[in-house]
This record gives C-alpha cells, structure tokens and sequence, in this order.
C-alpha cells in the first residue's frame, strides 16, 4: 500500500495540488487502509477498482475535490501523437523493406517477392511495377525479408495498441 | 441477461450514492473507512467498483459537507465528515426526489409477474 500512496503523491505532485492538501488526503487515505489492514479488510473494499490505477484514483478525487489548479491536461494527451508517430516509423521500415526486396530480388522482377511471400498470390497483375537497374543482390534478402516482418508486424501491433487505449474504461 | 443484472445495480447505486453518504454523515460525522463499512453493512458494498473518496470530494468542494480533524485514539487524526446546512437541505430534497423516483417505479415494476421458462 505504501506503493499505490507514493504513487498518488506522484501524481498529485504532477497536477500540482497544493503540498498540504495532497498531505492531508494522503493522511486521510492511509489512516483508512491501515485501519482495513487491522480489521482483516482487503483494500479493494476500500479504493475499488481504483487499486489497480494509482494515478486514475489520485486524479480523479484531486479533480472532484476541486484542487487541481487549471486544467492541466491529462497525462494521456500528452503522448496521443505516440501511436501516430509508431505507425508512421513502422510503416517507414516497411517501404525501406519493400524497396530492399524489389532491389534484392530484382531480376526476377517484383512478382518474384510476391510470390516468395505468398506463392498463390496471381503474379500477372504485378508485371509491369518495376523496371530493371541493374542484377539482383541475394545478399540483402534477409535483410529485406526482416525489415518487411519487422514493418508490418509494428503496424499491426501498434493499431491494435491504439485502439485498446481508445476503448472506453468503467469508473 | 445475468451481466446486464450485474451491471444495473451499481448504475442504480451510482445515482443515489451522494444521498446514502450524507443520510450515513447525518446520524453522527463519520469518517471515511468508516462511511466504507457502514455502507457494506446495509448491502451496499459494491458501489459500482469504485470509490468513495471522489465523491466526497466532490461534496466538499460543493459545499454539501463539513469536516473536522479529530485526534485518533492511539492512531492518527481522522478526518470527519458531517453534513453542512446546505447539505441537509440537498438530502432532504434528494430524498423527495428518490421515494418519488422508487414510488413510480414500484407502481410500473410492482406488478409485473413474469414467466420464465
């Protein structure tokens, strides 16, 4: 319990809720769980689901009560660009990847990496995209292949990330 | 059908906890462990998962409740909560409006006897 105080000190701190406000709730709060502890009570009967989000739990009663000065925004704000600027990043990596392929296997034209990729992908459609410069280089294929993965696997995780942050939470 | 049940009662709970909060306050000040327990002990545990503590605060900062620091026995000082006048007469009126609410409610819901097969 000593961690979840300390980390709505923390937090409390970061809104700047004044110093003996944020003291006289962090008394309030711990005289009560040492109370539960005493009584046998576990500290979910007290904080809720709150135990599990420290900073949520400090923020929202610091809020309540009023004695957040401004409106700071929240700490999510903050890093919503985070999400935007992995995908951008990953999907970077896959273009490199993509044009790595097409000069590692070239020579046998970009249908090629298609189909090393997926062999029942049609390869006539593809005809046409690339055009030849110059003779394949085997030696980058690895490379291409992992930062093709690489690529695409970070897209996919970083959407899935994104939008569990953005799925609404219970109180 | 069970989740739906599960989730109404804290929703229901959620509208009138300010009220059970300050009927508890108004029989004697009572901090806030203390409001945790008796409210357990009237069934009234779950409060949807969450905590009391915003919700007071949410009181003092409106002015509904006063509070005094007492010296604990042995222990630290507590903070008590007792209503103020204001949060009397919000009491007095919110209790209006909920035996209203449960009155026709009752009238609607009452009656209804339901088959389940």
């Amino acid at each position: 319990m000593d961690e979840f105080l300390d980390a709505c000190r923390r937090e409390w701190r970061r809104l700047g809720v004044p110093d003996p406000v944020a003291a006289e709730m962090a008394a309030e709060l711990d005289a009560d769980l040492d109370q539960a502890r005493e009584e046998g009570i576990a500290a979910e009967e007290i904080l809720g689901d709150g135990i599990f989000d420290p900073v949520g739990f400090a923020a929202s009663w610091a809020a309540e009560r009023g004695v957040v000065p401004g409106s700071p925004p929240p700490r999510r704000t903050g890093r919503r660009w985070l999400p935007l600027a992995a995908l951008a990043g990953f999907a970077v990596v896959t273009l490199v990847g993509v044009a790595l392929a097409v000069l590692a296997f070239h020579g046998a034209s970009v249908v090629a990496v298609a189909h090393a990729a997926s062999p029942g992908l049609p390869g006539r459609a593809l005809h046409g995209f690339t055009r030849h410069v110059g003779p394949p280089a085997p030696g980058l294929r690895p490379f291409a292949v992992t930062l093709l993965l690489v690529g695409l696997a970070g897209m996919a995780a970083t959407a899935v990330l994104w939008v569990r942050s953005r799925s609404p939470r219970l109180l | 059908m069970a989740v739906e049940g599960e989730r109404r009662r804290p929703q229901l709970l959620r509208g009138v906890l300010d009220l059970c909060l300050l009927a508890i306050m108004a029989e004697e000040p009572t901090y806030g462990y203390e409001l945790t327990k008796r409210l357990r002990d009237r069934g009234l545990s779950m409060v949807g998962g969450g905590s009391i503590y915003p919700l007071l605060g949410r009181l003092e900062r409106g002015g509904l409740v006063e509070t005094t620091r007492v010296a604990g026995e042995g222990g630290p000082p507590r903070k008590y909560y007792s209503p103020s006048a204001e949060g009397r007469r919000a009491l007095a009126g919110g209790v209006a409006e909920w035996r209203a609410t449960r009155d026709a409610v009752d009238a609607l819901l009452g009656p209804v006897e339901v088959e389940v097969s």
